[in-house]
């Protein structure tokens, strides 16, 4: 006999798929919901943002060995949009761009200095994710210049604080950074 | 885990670079080498063999990652895992599940899979790696019989240079067909199966016919493959274009220089025009076979082939895209770019093993994975007097593996089946 007879079909593959559909379906019943008992509120929008947050947060931790850092990049980028979808649907009171990122950008970047302190040996697998975290991070001072922030102290310093955890990245694991952007960047 | 093994990297081959663009669930890219041993396989033994092994080809000890333009390779410090064989063969290699190596290796009863993904090497430099596992393997089952092995350090020369750019002609012309191939026509067999129907045949008395046509075993076998889809796909669907098989080729042959353990091989493409050249008999189907081999395998032409392919993978403007944008452009245009092949018959000829490991081998097996256009697709592989030829199948239907069947044996060549077994439960269920 030179095959097995029982052949493992993929059934993790079924299993969400199936609740792809119960979420999609959940998701329209909300509408629904919200349209016949409370027409003036709109609250349904929330609910979906939350689930298709959920879906992005699971669908990425499924995919086994993934990298901290890129997830913690994936994170961030989630939470601000989520964050700036709550603002909007609000009112915009500019919180999100006020409080919200900034802060987001400030424990982002002090998870990335503690990751790259308590992996030091592994860090040029975070090199490149943590160039990406400096660059979305520099977007609380890019609205600072662009006059949308009120409080602006706060941003500067979330912006700076990156800065400063890629300073420090730079002349402890400069070769590990040089050799992750010339693979990245190879042509 | 050492910093040089920590920062290592290489650059994927020319010929490596389009196989992750390209790959999915649908498209593996992957082929499978298979060693049916004489006695039970014993998977924690197999498991020291691989990592032993790994040692030794420290080239296949690397993950993927992609960068901003192009994927590379960097090294992997886990030990890779060993699984009971319950897939389909030749599936796509999920790396993130398989501890991030881009092969896999697999057993089941007697046999001992590995299943590579073409970015990794090719089937010449796969059949090397495999080689050493079973060896190995064999050595630490029966530590008595090699303990000289055991103990000796064999050093292997090896290197993973893209030979690709080393050797090729920036001034040659391409000698691409701009042809489209006859699609064998059929439905597909369901639930995302692959058939694996292996015709294991008298190779002396195979090699005696062939004599007798004076035309080499390749030659021959890919007329009978031929004259099996004209009978019994190409007739029956009124097919107008030509039937084209591909046939890779081994370019270390041309340029013995190269010990890259990276992907080195071309391709030469036979263009059977059925009705324009009247190609109804296996007669007429063998000669054409054997004046075309004549016409494309020859240094100046796989010279051509693989230029051609050069030159696109060092096309600046090609370069300059990122990475996800020629994944999309690769994946929509896939379709299209595949119609250009009927069928691919691959050949890795003879199965060298030292004379001491023999008696523990039964035969060899070479699987290549079929895709949504090329349906199905061909290879073969010989040890001792036993050629083992191989079809695996996205096809509902096993009739062009029967006639080819009936043919060998209407010359008096003994052929033995084996399958997976995939046809006959599907066909009955639908």
């Amino acid at each position: 006999m030179l095959y097995p007879q029982k052949i493992n079909a993929k059934k993790t593959d079924f299993i969400i798929r199936v609740a792809i559909l119960i979420s999609y379906i959940f998701g329209l019943l909300l509408v629904l919901i919200n349209r016949i008992a409370t027409p003036g509120i709109r609250w349904a929008g929330y609910c979906n943002a939350g689930i298709v947050y959920i879906w992005i947060t699971v669908l990425y931790l499924l995919r086994r060995n993934v990298n901290i850092a890129s997830h913690l990049f994936i994170q961030m980028l989630a939470i601000s949009a989520l964050c700036v979808y709550f603002d909007i649907r609000m009112g915009f009171q500019a919180w999100s761009i006020n409080f919200a990122i900034p802060l987001i950008v400030i424990v982002t970047n002090i998870t990335m200095l503690i990751l790259s302190i308590a992996r030091f040996r592994n860090y040029a697998r975070y090199a490149f994710f943590q160039v990406l975290i400096v660059l979305l991070s520099l977007i609380p001072i890019f609205l600072v210049y662009e006059n949308m922030v009120n409080d602006k102290s706060f941003s500067i310093f979330a912006s700076c604080l990156s800065l400063f955890n890629l300073i420090i990245s730079l002349i402890f694991h400069f070769k590990d950074m040089k050799t992750e952007l010339a693979r990245q960047f190879h042509l | 885990m050492k910093k040089e093994n920590r920062l290592y990297w290489r650059r994927l081959d020319n010929s490596a670079k389009i196989f992750p663009i390209s790959a999915g669930k649908k498209y593996s890219t992957v082929f499978r080498f298979s060693c049916v041993l004489k006695e039970q396989i014993n998977p924690d033994i197999l498991k020291k063999a691989v990592i032993l092994a790994l040692e030794k080809y420290q080239s296949f000890k690397v993950k993927m990652r992609s960068g901003i333009f192009w994927n590379y390779f960097e090294h992997n410090p886990k030990d890779p895992i060993i699984h009971k064989e319950e897939d389909y063969p030749c599936k796509y290699i999920d790396y993130r599940r398989n501890k991030n190596y881009l092969f896999k290796v697999t057993y089941f009863d007697k046999k001992i899979n590995i299943d590579i993904f073409h970015s990794l090497t090719d089937g010449n430099n796969g059949n090397e790696f495999f080689k050493e596992i079973v060896y190995t393997y064999i050595e630490l089952c029966h530590p008595k019989e090699f303990a000289e092995e055991l103990r000796s350090v064999k050093k292997v020369e090896y290197n993973t240079e893209d030979s690709y750019i080393t050797n090729y002609d920036k001034n040659a012309k391409s000698n691409a067909s701009s042809k489209k191939a006859y699609i064998l026509k059929g439905d597909r067999i369901k639930l995302g199966a692959v058939s694996a129907i292996h015709e294991i045949i008298d190779a002396d008395k195979l090699k005696q016919i062939c004599k007798e046509h004076d035309s080499t075993v390749t030659q021959y076998l890919s007329a009978v493959l031929i004259y099996s889809i004209y009978v019994e796909n190409y007739l029956k669907n009124n097919g107008k274009k030509p039937i084209k098989l591909c046939i890779p080729v081994n370019l270390k042959k041309y340029f013995p220089n190269s010990k890259t353990m990276s992907n080195f091989f071309s391709y030469i493409t036979l263009e059977a025009e059925m009705k324009k050249d009247n190609l109804n008999t296996f007669d007429k189907i063998l000669q054409f076979v054997k004046d075309d081999f004549k016409k494309r395998l020859t240094e100046e032409e796989i010279i051509k082939t693989m230029s051609a392919n050069v030159r696109l993978g060092n096309n600046p403007f090609i370069k300059i895209v990122p990475l996800p944008l020629k994944k999309a452009i690769v994946r929509l245009g896939y379709l299209e770019i595949r119609r250009y092949t009927t069928i691919t018959f691959s050949n890795v000829g003879r199965m060298g093993i030292i004379g001491k490991y023999k008696p523990y081998i039964d035969y060899f097996l070479m699987l290549i994975a079929p895709e949504p256009v090329e349906k199905i697709k061909c290879s073969a592989v010989t040890y001792e007097n036993k050629m083992v030829f191989t079809f695996t199948s996205i096809l509902n239907d096993s009739s062009i593996e029967k006639r080819f069947h009936e043919f060998l044996t209407s010359k008096g060549i003994e052929v033995k089946i084996e399958s997976n077994g995939v046809l006959d439960v599907i066909s009955t269920k639908n």
